[in-house]
């Protein structure tokens, strides 16, 4: 006998266990869902929250502007903080449509694909915060070096802009380090199941 | 329709077709409880996703659907990240124990075997194994029924050599 053929009735006949009853099923509903994108989502909107109080919990949050306007960056300074906030309000706007647009009723490859553009989106935002961290630092940095007094002094007295540069840098990489780790284990748990995806997408194409 | 007749007809169409939703849960999972967590999320998608289903598909076509799209997609904690097949291959007393009172032994050999393809793969399988009509496998991922017809073929004949591979062995 055909062996897959008896493979196949095995598997229309096959019985499980576990049957839920209508009454085990209603209490399964009640539940809450795991569903990535959900989390994505929210994890932007208490993002948003935490930047917008994020000047009111930090005690010299507006002082610290005076210290750029005396390195004349203020302009600079606030415009960085604005295209933050834009920035993140582009993304969550994002990040809300691709919730609502993500819907298990499609075609297994379009649910992938809008998976995908979900991915795509976490990933630019990462980016592109990282990217103005990046900018806004190495500019402060970079007019400190030019303009405050201290560090005017102390490069007098030591002689060593080699020294100062290097663990400026250093300084750098540190926070970005920081901050790019922070969003991995953040927003990372939830777009690992989305990772292998990409592949498989290329699968149901070929 | 109030919204109370409507939860009694799906709760009576789930409960009835729960087998296809323990079959995926089967297929995409390793161990007991999460075959159950799975279980309960598709079961909640399904609900959420069910005023949209107007009879336009068959209630199994949608079923598919909604089930492989959760399978493919659920964000599961990966904190047994150990190769599964080679354990399971080596060790069948323990996937017994963990998915208890699986008596047919050629049926818990196919599982095990298909715990260790690609998700696209394990979702084109069930669909083989399933018997479906092209045009409804077609309809379930969103590829065409010659691309349909293709994959089933593949899939068939991986199915084939696996078969060939125990016997000899």
């Amino acid at each position: 006998m055909d062996e897959l053929k008896s493979l196949k009735e095995k598997w229309a006949n096959q019985t499980f266990d576990k049957q839920y009853s209508a009454e085990e099923l209603n209490q399964l509903l009640q539940k809450k869902s795991k569903s990535s994108i959900k989390w994505i989502f929210y994890l932007s909107v208490a993002e948003l929250i935490l930047y917008i109080s994020f000047p009111f919990l930090v005690p010299n949050y507006f002082e610290s502007f005076d210290y750029y306007k005396s390195l004349n960056l203020y302009e600079f300074s606030i415009s960085t903080t604005i295209v933050g906030y834009i920035l993140l309000i582009y993304f969550m706007i994002r990040f809300f449509k691709n919730y609502r647009r993500i819907s298990v009723t499609d075609s297994v490859k379009e649910h992938l694909s809008t998976i995908l553009n979900t991915r795509k989106a976490v990933n630019q935002y990462i980016y592109f915060n990282l990217g103005i961290l990046l900018i806004f630092l190495s500019v402060v940095m970079y007019y400190a070096l030019l303009y405050d007094q201290n560090l005017v002094a102390l490069q007098e007295e030591k002689n060593s802009l080699v020294m100062i540069l290097f663990v400026i840098g250093l300084l750098i990489s540190l926070i970005i380090g920081v901050f790019g780790l922070l969003y991995y284990f953040v927003y990372g748990r939830f777009l690992n199941p989305l990772k292998k995806n990409e592949k498989e997408l290329m699968n149901i194409n070929d | 329709m109030s919204s109370q007749t409507n939860e009694t007809e799906f709760i009576n169409l789930l409960s009835s077709n729960q087998n296809l939703v323990h079959k995926i849960c089967r297929m995409y999972t390793n161990d007991k409880a999460a075959h159950d967590d799975l279980f309960q999320e598709i079961s909640i998608q399904l609900w959420r996703s069910f005023d949209r289903f107007e009879g336009k598909s068959k209630f199994s076509t949608w079923m598919y659907r909604v089930g492989l799209n959760t399978a493919i997609t659920l964000y599961r904690k990966e904190k047994k990240r150990i190769d599964r097949s080679v354990l399971n291959e080596n060790m069948p007393q323990i996937v017994l124990k963990e998915y208890n009172g699986e008596v047919d032994q050629q049926l818990a050999w196919l599982y095990r075997k298909i715990n260790s393809f690609s998700e696209v793969d394990k979702a084109l399988t069930l669909l083989y194994l399933e018997d479906k009509k092209y045009d409804e496998i077609a309809e379930t991922l969103g590829i065409s029924s010659v691309n349909a017809r293709v994959k089933m073929n593949r899939i068939k004949k991986r199915l084939k050599d696996m078969i060939n591979d125990r016997q000899d062995g």
